[in-house]
């Protein structure tokens, strides 16, 4: 069953994305999602997400991949899907195109690679 | 138990009375409080009880047992400030394979059975923890405001640095005297609680400051969260835990003072109500960051 679980392809440039990506959404969530036992269980699979990333980094390879279990992946195409909403609503700014832009990127290589 | 034969070499040393040891602890209205250290809060049996409490009150709220993006091989942890070990024995359920030390000043709020990947040793942080550099790979220290003198934050962070393996994490978490949508009768008990601090030196507004702390002494990634939780039963069973939580803490504080019970159990029962009637929330603060690679 290991060889069915869903792999991201990542450059270092694209996991620091996603580690800013995975920040910005415990950030959000701690702040403007009362205590719920789904916000709780969405911010564990981040958090554990987030030290599975830091350890290929680590690693200092220039691609990698890294192996999700199916509720990380699920888990990332709702945060990018929030987060984009998040930013949709924000006042116009370069920041703001910005960040659209880079989560867009993530949800089309989720999307690509999972 | 490789990880800790160092631990093993000192133990006897460890054992040996502390000057806190030798001076018997007061009684004041029932409660018993250190001497000789500058600790606010009780330490009896009343006060384990609402430690344990506390530690489910928190992880209904956050969650988790900690906030750190923390490697599944996470071998070696250090608490700091240990207290009854609840979190260090939740720990070892969630990482068993891991090796976990708790440190406090005494170690009578101990359960009489502990799992083999649990140790516990007295130490005190503010003079220094009794361990190599280097040795752990996280590094958790909570709730520790009411017994650090606002000087020696500086020195306990880099304390905790020193110990921690580089790419080691550290974890620092708080609460302060920050209420939001509360009213006059909780800005009462704060200022009351932020002067008694005051007294024994220690400002608990530092906590807004964790991450600073923790840069200052070195460390990288640094990442923090000032979590607003919300405060009473309006909220549900989180709410109540929190509100129970702090009231316990508030009466823990008062014979520290000359206010006398009426009058602060009055003052108590008017926050509760703003808690309950404009929905509260009370702020903890968190920041964790990373040991610098060599």
């Amino acid at each position: 069953m290991r060889g069915s679980l869903p792999q991201l392809t990542l450059t270092r440039e694209q996991a620091a994305r996603w580690h800013a990506c995975l920040q910005h959404y415990r950030c959000y969530a701690f702040t403007a999602i009362f205590p719920c036992p789904h916000r709780n269980s969405t911010l564990r699979t981040l958090q554990t997400l987030q030290g599975k990333l830091i350890s290929v980094v680590d690693q200092q390879a220039a691609l990698f991949q890294l192996l999700l279990t199916v509720e990380e992946m699920l888990t990332l195409r709702v945060i990018t899907t929030e987060l984009l909403k998040l930013y949709a609503r924000q006042p116009e700014s370069t920041q703001r195109h910005a960040l659209l832009a880079d989560v867009a990127a993530l949800q089309a290589h989720l999307k690509h690679d999972g | 138990m490789v990880a800790f034969t160092w631990f093993f070499r000192r133990r006897k040393a460890a054992t040996l009375a502390e000057p806190w040891e030798r001076q018997p602890p007061s009684t004041l209205e029932q409660r018993t409080y250190l001497e000789q250290v500058p600790y606010l809060l009780p330490k009896d049996a009343q006060e384990d009880e609402r430690l344990r409490f506390q530690h489910y009150a928190l992880h209904h709220a956050f969650g988790n047992h900690y906030l750190a993006p923390l490697s599944p091989e996470t071998r070696t942890m250090l608490d700091v400030g240990c207290g009854t070990g609840v979190w260090a024995l939740d720990m070892a359920q969630q990482f068993p394979h891991a090796h976990i030390l708790g440190v406090d000043i005494t170690l009578s709020s101990l359960p009489h059975t502990l799992p083999t990947t649990c140790l516990f040793c007295q130490a005190d942080i503010l003079q220094g923890l009794p361990f190599p550099a280097q040795q752990f790979d996280f590094t958790h220290q909570r709730l520790l405001v009411l017994a650090i003198p606002a000087s020696r934050w500086p020195g306990v962070v880099r304390e905790l640095v020193r110990v921690t393996r580089p790419q080691g994490w550290i974890e620092l978490l708080e609460a302060g005297t920050t209420v939001l949508d509360a009213g006059p009768a909780t800005e009462r008990l704060l200022t009351w609680a932020r002067e008694i601090s005051q007294a024994m030196g220690i400002e608990i507004s530092l906590v807004t400051h964790l991450a600073d702390f923790l840069q200052q002494a070195g460390c990288q990634a640094v990442e923090s969260h000032d979590i607003p939780l919300p405060l009473g039963a309006w909220a549900g069973r989180g709410g109540e835990m929190l509100k129970l939580d702090i009231i316990h803490t508030l009466q823990a504080l008062r014979p520290r003072t000359n206010v006398p019970p009426a009058e602060f159990e009055a003052l108590l029962a008017a926050a509760v109500d703003e808690w309950e009637q404009q929905h509260a929330l009370y702020v903890f603060h968190a920041a964790y960051g990373r040991v610098a690679q060599l």
